[in-house]
């Protein structure tokens, strides 16, 4: 139980310092910031557990977890997937595609938005429209793709990333997508 | 502890698989509600496998085996829980990803222009069948030709306006 809430104490302090920066700076990319707040935070979250008794000074007994590893370890697991959990809630909900789409019929308020507003919505006078304006360059910075002339071409990364989404995508039976 | 993580493990790869042969013989038409309902099964299923099987599972050693009924079946369960959020997540991720599209795109048309791609799968597609999934999963409503937002839609809206606000993110997309 130990290593249970040292996870969650360290992640109301992840997500503190987090909400903490964020309001002082807006970021960019939000999502490579979580991820060195996160990391920063284990070494403090393997410290803390060596450092404090089995029991916090207050468990009962029968909430203490006799093997020590087994403790530990399930709390950096338990840690791990909620911050997975967090990150995912951002990256497909406040910041996805369907809830720019919600956003806006909310911003055009009760007489609703016909489809053609809704694109005209991600569309960017005389430029790439929003979507591809923004993936497109994450991918050619990440070395997904690159670009010869007009013509795009996957990278070797690029490539083992598309074919393993088409594997995944045939496994677990998703659609098209996008 | 690890008698329930173990457990738990094994019901969510056992759902995991009934999940995938479930969408093989027929995709659902409410992905998320198909996953919720297989999962569901698993959660009373936890208790009742817990309470049978010894506390070391014929395998743990004796150390890895001391833990109190409740304090393991807590913490299993728990990890049961994460467990399917990390799994529908990774399937959402799988399933919509607009990024993992273009590149699949890319590589059905080796040496195509950005163009040709845009063309194939543009925006104008990819916000029509959206709003036609959000219609079908009860976030929005088409009425007299305009889109509108269901209460249930504007409580999701609401609730990522707010998050947007607290975490100070700009707008997705």
């Amino acid at each position: 139980m130990k290593g249970l809430i040292l996870t969650l104490i360290w992640f109301v302090i992840f997500l503190t310092v987090t909400i903490v920066i964020l309001r002082l700076r807006r970021r960019k990319k939000p999502f490579k910031f979580f991820m060195a707040v996160f990391i920063g935070t284990l070494p403090l979250f393997i410290f803390s557990y060596l450092m404090t008794p089995t029991d916090l000074y207050f468990l009962p007994s029968s909430f203490v977890e006799p093997c020590a590893i087994v403790d530990f370890l399930y709390g950096l697991v338990v840690y791990v997937l909620l911050f997975h959990n967090f990150w995912d809630f951002v990256y497909a909900g406040p910041m996805g595609f369907s809830a720019g789409l919600l956003v806006e019929l909310e911003r055009v308020g009760g007489r609703g938005g016909s489809t053609e507003e809704l694109i005209a919505y991600f569309r960017r006078d005389g430029q790439v429209d929003k979507i591809f304006g923004r993936r497109i360059p994450n991918l050619l910075h990440g070395g997904y793709i690159a670009m010869d002339n007009e013509v795009v071409r996957l990278t070797r990364k690029g490539r083992v990333m598309a074919n393993l989404t088409c594997f995944l995508k045939r496994l677990v039976c998703a659609g098209e997508g996008g | 502890m690890f008698k329930g993580v173990i457990i738990s493990c094994a019901l969510s790869i056992l759902w995991i698989c009934i999940q995938i042969a479930r969408f093989h013989v027929r995709r659902p038409e409410k992905m998320f509600k198909s996953l919720v309902i297989i999962f569901a099964i698993t959660v009373p299923l936890f208790p009742l496998v817990y309470f049978l099987t010894p506390r070391d599972l014929f395998f743990l050693p004796r150390q890895c085996s001391q833990t109190t009924f409740w304090l393991g079946l807590f913490t299993g369960l728990l990890a049961h829980i994460l467990f399917f959020f990390a799994y529908v997540e990774f399937f959402y991720y799988v399933e919509r990803s607009v990024t993992l599209r273009i590149l699949v795109e890319i590589r059905k048309r080796p040496e195509c222009t950005l163009e040709e791609v845009r063309g194939i799968y543009n925006m104008e597609t990819m916000v029509a069948d959206r709003v036609n999934v959000m219609r079908e999963n009860g976030f929005v409503e088409l009425e007299r030709g305009l889109w509108q937002l269901t209460s249930k839609g504007k409580l999701f809206t609401q609730t990522f306006s707010l998050t947007r606000r607290i975490l100070n993110l700009s707008p997705g997309q």
